[in-house]
């Protein structure tokens, strides 16, 4: 990304309705509760996914697993049986 | 420049000549409308008081004399000029444009012509028209008073408030834009992990950056739209103010603003005639 002088960049960002492209960023996280409403943490990934995304096998991990349920956090759907196989997810 | 320097600059630089009538006109009217009226009335004087002084230049002399005394709150030597004027220039015609309160003083001059106070004809008139003052026009000084030139804040009023609003909103609007860049920025420096994925921040943090910013960027163009809005209406208004300054001792200003914030929308509107 182009770097600008403080206020040039200041004023590029108002003239042109420049938005900070969260929905475009990959988060890390260590817990529950920091990825905002509409994603959770991903226990074995430690990365923001959306909810739906949550019980998404990483790697051979997969929920109902020892290393799965050692993992999950407060907030971890119970996932029941495993999940999708196929995950573009990827361990940390 | 004022209209003042813009008339000595050009007119000839003669050292320690002694300007002639024709000069101390020139930079009489140029003072006169540049507020200066100590030295413009200097400068009539001078022209009155000059041998080599057409009669034209002598009635314009103490026609602006007369505009100057008014203006400079001396009624009764306003009036003592302007009679002058009224029966030593028959045909000596006032510039266009004056306010109507100084046709108004000229009028009544010229309706007292031939009457013992008003006999004294221009061709003779004396430097010193304008340090006496006649009783027979003392009655007339509340009167003048009351139309006493207002100062620099109530004539420029509306610059000024123009003036205010342009760099209140400029400043709104700066401050607003760098928070905003400051939440971009925490964002744009925030940690990475060595596959792009934000360590620094957390989403929770980032989505109230973003949610932040969006709000404070309306705000700061807002803020923008109208302090370029107020500093056009900061010209406008001094141009109108001005003007009507220049020729004319009223109080009233002639610029009207208004103001209004919707939620979506500011609006600054300027009423003014010239």
């Amino acid at each position: 990304m182009r770097r600008f002088p403080p206020i040039a960049a200041a004023l590029f960002l108002i003239a042109c309705g420049e938005d900070i492209p969260v929905e475009n960023l990959v988060f890390r996280c260590e817990g529950p509760g920091v990825c905002g409403p509409d994603m959770l943490c991903h226990p074995v990934a430690r990365v923001c996914v959306p909810t739906d995304r949550a019980c998404d096998s990483v790697e051979g991990v997969s929920p109902g697993s020892a290393a799965w349920e050692a993992a999950k956090f407060s907030d971890t759907p119970a996932c029941g049986a495993p999940a999708t196989a196929a995950s573009s997810l990827s361990a940390e | 420049m004022t209209a003042f320097a813009v008339a000595a600059a050009l007119l000839p630089s003669g050292g320690a000549r002694a300007a002639s009538p024709r000069e101390e006109l020139a930079l009489g009217v140029a003072a006169y409308n540049d507020f200066n009226y100590d030295a413009a009335t200097r400068h009539f004087d001078a022209v009155l008081a000059s041998p080599l002084a057409l009669q034209e230049q002598r009635c314009d002399a103490l026609m602006y004399l007369g505009f100057t005394q008014i203006l400079n709150d001396k009624p009764a030597e306003a009036d003592r000029s302007l009679d002058r004027w009224a029966s030593g220039c028959p045909n000596s015609t006032p510039p266009k444009g004056i306010s109507p309160k100084l046709r108004q003083r000229l009028d009544a001059a010229i309706a007292r012509r031939g009457s013992p106070a008003a006999s004294a004809p221009a061709a003779d008139a004396a430097p010193a028209a304008s340090s006496t003052a006649s009783p027979a026009s003392s009655s007339t000084s509340m009167e003048i008073n009351l139309e006493e030139r207002p100062g620099v804040f109530r004539r420029y009023m509306g610059t000024f408030i123009c003036a205010g609003v342009t760099l209140v909103s400029m400043g709104a609007a700066t401050g607003l834009s760098l928070t905003v860049n400051s939440s971009k920025s925490e964002l744009d420096n925030a940690a990475r992990d060595d596959k792009g994925r934000v360590t620094g921040v957390t989403r929770a943090r980032a989505l109230e950056l973003e949610d932040g910013a969006k709000s404070k960027a309306t705000a700061a163009n807002i803020m923008w739209g109208v302090s370029g809005a107020a500093l056009a209406a900061t010209g406008v208004a001094f141009f109108l103010e001005h003007t009507a300054s220049k020729d004319s001792g009223s109080a009233a200003l002639p610029v009207r603003f208004g103001a209004g914030v919707a939620p979506n929308a500011a609006m600054f509107s300027l009423h003014g005639s010239f």
